[in-house]
């Protein structure tokens, strides 16, 4: 099921929020908001909901197996635990991309293998890996009731598309949380801003990407960059988006879960940018890949690049998301020992630029799956693929979506943050300022949930970007 | 926490979840509406729960449909979504309203529709007494309207072979034209071609331009080249038959400024690059005999058809090199249909600048053949039975069903057979054709004793061979085949698109 839309917002989401809150117990409230995340599930993905069981189950027992024995068995059985769950993901994401490229390479005919996505997986799996890691580090104390651990595997406001919440920070909410009114009202304000950010920003920023992206090597030079700047805008609006009503619907649930982007545009350096875009999937690599390979005191050049392939791969099981990867973690490598007093002494205005255009390269790197179309597409917007400068048609466009081009802008940069904080502060003033500022919060409310649910009734919308991860 | 703070929290609660579960208990508790008149379609119908359904996903996708369509105040808020789209589509500089709108129908659009039998005025399918009438020709001045050189009234004659011509005038015998290598058309104002090649759908979104809203379109080259191959390989099947290729431009080429052309597709250069592939096929030069009316109503403003105006001149061009005399557009009893909104209109109807399209609907103008062909319908290739009779225009289709171009040939018939049997005709013509071509034939009727018309995307489904065109057209005496399509049809091949359809009848 997905978050924007009315079957979600006008039907699951009242049908939950009301049993949820009609029940006293937590135990109560616990159960029931399992059986809804596994309904939220199956609807999209009915099968694959037997997946997500097993994976739950099978971290289960490995976590209670984990923290029954000690040295060897225990450290065995973990391996067990990961092995299974890449093992899973690696079938279902990566099996027909490995048949097709052995086969290519070795000339024979292997079977070619066309398994669907399940949903999700990228996420559950890895949230279930942080739990059975946790344990045996001893950071989180084992789960022994099942529907406890499948709660956290599969809660539904995060389930699909992150953040990878770890069980570390959500065990101790899991046994032990409230809704207060402040959190439920901030929770909603939230949800609305990232159903705003998604109905009515990323998702016409998508349609004019996807039309100016598709005209080939001999399309405008602008228009390809026009194209991609509007990518850049949808995936972050759009994958943002989710975060922030995921976020949000926490909040109503009494869960906190972290952040997961922080204008990521406004970046000053590529090490930078990755600390403020997908935070949890960054940090999942930090803390289970890069320090225990040794991080920065034992080869930290191998286990940078080792972490940058694995974040290119986890997108996809496509090339042109490897070379992403590689991208990165080469601009990492190049930031961190040759540029790295470079990048100190430049006044900040040019590190961002630098760092934007870095960014924008690497989108088109991620939009285009097919390095021919890759190619044709840097030969189009560096003047060598024989198509105009500009055209009416595109000046048009420009003109069309000035005011969407606009509003793009000024969200990417940090006046979210701004306007949170002054309303804080007034209403920690308390009296009239209070009562301004939440008023307005209130307004601001009604006019984006109005203006979604025309959207919702009137748009046939696309599904979130990051659904395909 | 402080209690006046509260209160705005629990405002703030309860404005958004009192909206969530009164439109949740409406939703529920009110689901009549079964037909949307604003948007001119039936509305999703509850699904139906299986096993399956519930296993492959089926159902919450039905059902995602069916609760939007059955959402409380849908209709209001349709009309507040123009509101919205006033932020998504500015238009503030002075030549005033072009829009460009991203996404738009798919080079599917209305693919094999047919007419049916509710649109009609008095509820019946019968042909109507209008064609009958015809089959007594109207009385044309024969003396006034044959001055022309290469065209002529051909009210009784009907085809003119070039051994029958020769009664009247001093006008040259009409031939069928001696394939040779094309000659690109050029033309001042076209740019020359860039090396756009585009695979796949070839439409890109829809423009608004001018008081009409129109397709945009890529040019795929490879695709383009291939449609020559495929004639030419169906000319080397058939050698005794004359093939005619027409690749028919879309509204925009002449419609709105050539800059506005997606990517570099003009359809000239397409027209080109696909007819310079024909070896032995005769290619009709319809975008110059386009181009000479370009101002004329040879297009809907609302519909992604050409008129049958726009048909006409086509027909003309063909008769230039298919070896018989066009008639004059006076000889022609006519009739018009005055309110048409077509395919293209449901797309931009919630854009402010689109739905005032509706305003100014198109009318459609037919124009009756002349010499009393009638036309059968049938559905296999041996055309067992006696087929069902329909019009080659239907000219009683009742005002509220929107599709009048559906009066074309009733729409998209697997296989119809034209017959004639008022002239004197050695000639029987096959048209392959999508919808484009059905404005045209009632013309070609006048000229051909008889004529198969086949509709590619009603045969050889789901990987069973249903008909076999060489077969098909060798069993029937055929001397004449013409493959018309839109230019948007002629370069995709991919599977599911009407080349694709095409290519599938042959062996």
């Amino acid at each position: 099921m997905v978050f924007s839309t009315l079957t979600f917002v006008y039907l699951f989401l009242p049908v939950t929020v009301i049993l949820y809150f009609l029940l006293p117990s937590l135990k109560a409230k616990n159960i029931i908001l399992t059986v809804m995340s596994l309904l939220f599930y199956a609807w999209g993905e009915p099968i694959f909901l037997f997946l997500m069981l097993f994976t739950a189950l099978l971290n289960f027992v490995c976590g209670l197996l984990i923290d029954r024995t000690e040295g060897k068995k225990k450290k065995a059985w973990l391996v067990v635990s990961v092995v299974l769950n890449l093992g899973m993901l690696g079938f279902f994401k990566y099996a027909g991309f490995i048949l097709e490229n052995l086969s290519a390479l070795t000339r024979l005919n292997l079977p070619m293998w066309q398994i669907a996505l399940p949903i999700g997986i990228s996420f559950y799996t890895f949230q279930s890996m942080t739990y059975t890691i946790d344990v045996y580090r001893g950071d989180a104390a084992v789960q022994r009731s099942f529907y406890k651990l499948l709660l956290y595997i599969s809660m539904f406001p995060q389930l699909i598309a992150g953040p990878i919440v770890r069980y570390a920070d959500v065990s101790v909410q899991i046994e032990q949380r409230k809704t207060t009114l402040q959190g439920a009202a901030n929770g909603i304000t939230r949800f609305l801003i990232g159903m705003g950010k998604k109905l009515l920003i990323a998702n016409y920023c998508g349609k004019i990407c996807t039309s100016l992206l598709a005209e080939g090597s001999s399309g405008t030079v602008l228009g390809g960059w026009v194209g991609l700047i509007m990518f850049a805008f949808q995936i972050y609006f759009d994958f943002s988006a989710y975060s922030d009503m995921a976020i949000g619907l926490g909040h109503i649930f009494g869960f906190n879960f972290k952040e997961n982007f922080n204008y990521p545009y406004t970046a000053t350096s590529i090490t930078d940018f990755w600390r403020r875009w997908h935070i949890s999937l960054s940090s999942f690599f930090r803390d289970y890949v890069y320090i225990p390979l040794g991080g920065n005191r034992r080869m930290q050049v191998r286990n940078i690049f080792v972490v940058w392939l694995l974040t290119g791969f986890w997108h996809g099981a496509e090339w042109n998301f490897m070379l992403w990867g590689v991208y990165f973690g080469i601009l990492l490598l190049l930031e961190k020992f040759v540029f790295a007093k470079l990048i100190a002494a430049l006044p900040k205005l040019i590190t961002r630029a630098v760092t934007l255009f870095l960014v924008l390269m690497s989108w088109a790197l991620f939009y285009f799956t097919s390095l021919e179309e890759l190619g044709s597409f840097f030969m189009r917007i560096f003047g060598a693929g024989g198509g105009a400068a500009v055209s009416d048609a595109l000046l048009t466009l420009l003109e069309n979506n000035s005011l969407l081009i606009a509003v793009c802008i000024l969200a990417s940069l940090p006046l979210g943050r701004l306007v949170g904080g002054l309303r804080s502060s007034m209403i920690r003033d308390g009296g009239k300022l209070e009562n301004v500022a939440l008023s307005l919060n209130l307004i601001f409310n009604l006019v984006v949930f109005a203006v979604c649910t025309v959207v919702m009734v009137t748009e046939t919308y696309n599904p979130f970007l990051y659904f395909r991860f | 926490m402080k209690k006046a703070e509260n209160k705005w929290y629990i405002a703030i609660i309860i404005a958004f979840f009192l909206p969530m579960l009164a439109f949740f208990v409406i939703s529920v508790s009110d689901t009549d509406a079964v037909r949307s008149e604003s948007e001119n379609r039936q509305l999703a119908d509850f699904p139906d729960i299986t096993v399956r359904s519930l296993l492959n996903g089926d159902f919450s996708a039905d059902f995602e449909a069916y609760y939007s369509d059955t959402f409380p105040y849908r209709e209001q808020m349709l009309s507040a979504s123009k509101l919205i789209n006033r932020f998504y589509y500015v238009t503030f500089r002075s030549e005033g309203t072009t829009v460009i709108v991203p996404g738009g129908p798919g080079n599917t659009i209305g693919d094999g529709e047919t007419l049916p039998s509710d649109a009609f005025d008095n509820g019946t399918t019968e042909a109507p007494p209008v064609t009958d009438q015809s089959t007594t020709p109207p009385v044309t001045d024969q003396s006034s309207s044959s001055s022309q050189d290469t065209t002529r009234d051909q009210t009784t004659q009907g085809t003119t072979l070039p051994e029958t011509s020769e009664t009247t005038s001093t006008t040259p015998p009409a031939t069928v034209m001696r394939p040779s290598s094309w000659v690109p058309v050029t033309s001042a104002s076209v740019a020359s071609g860039g090396k756009a090649d585009h695979d796949g759908s070839s439409q890109s979104g829809l423009i608004i331009y001018n008081g009409a809203v129109m397709e945009r379109y890529y040019m795929s080259k490879n695709g383009l080249t291939r449609y020559g191959e495929t004639l030419n390989s169906l000319k080397t099947l058939l050698p005794e038959v004359n093939v005619f290729a027409m690749v028919v431009p879309k509204a925009i080429e002449y419609k709105a400024p050539s800059s506005y052309s997606s990517g570099s597709c003009s359809a000239l250069n397409a027209m080109n690059a696909a007819y310079s592939a024909l070896v032995d096929v005769i290619p009709v030069d319809v975008w110059s005999a386009l181009d000479a009316h370009r101002d004329e109503y040879i297009y809907f403003r609302t519909d992604h058809h050409w008129t049958q105006l726009g048909a006409y001149y086509a027909y003309r061009a063909l008769a230039e090199v298919g070896g018989f005399y066009a008639n004059e557009l006076e000889s022609y009893q006519s009739g018009t249909y005055n309110k048409f909104i077509g395919s293209l209109f449901p797309y931009v109807k919630n854009i402010p600048q689109g739905a005032a399209l509706a305003d100014n609907p198109d009318s459609l103008t037919y124009y009756l053949p002349l010499t009393g062909a009638t036309a059968r319908i049938y559905y296999d290739q041996a055309m067992s039975g006696s087929g069902t009779a329909i019009n080659l225009i239907t000219t009683n289709i009742k005002d509220s069903f929107s599709n009048k171009y559906l009066c074309f040939l009733q729409g998209d018939q697997p296989l119809i057979h034209v017959t004639n049997p008022n002239i004197e005709s050695e000639r029987k013509l096959i048209v392959l054709k999508e919808s484009y071509g059905n404005a045209i034939v009632p013309f070609l009727s006048d000229h051909f004793s008889d004529i198969f018309v086949i509709d590619p995307r009603k045969w050889n489904g789901e990987g069973e061979k249903s008909f076999d065109l060489i077969e098909f057209a060798k069993a029937n005496g055929v001397t004449d085949i013409l493959c018309v399509s839109s230019l948007n049809s002629a370069q995709v091949f991919g599977s599911g698109y009407y080349m694709n359809d095409f290519t599938n009848l042959l062996p």
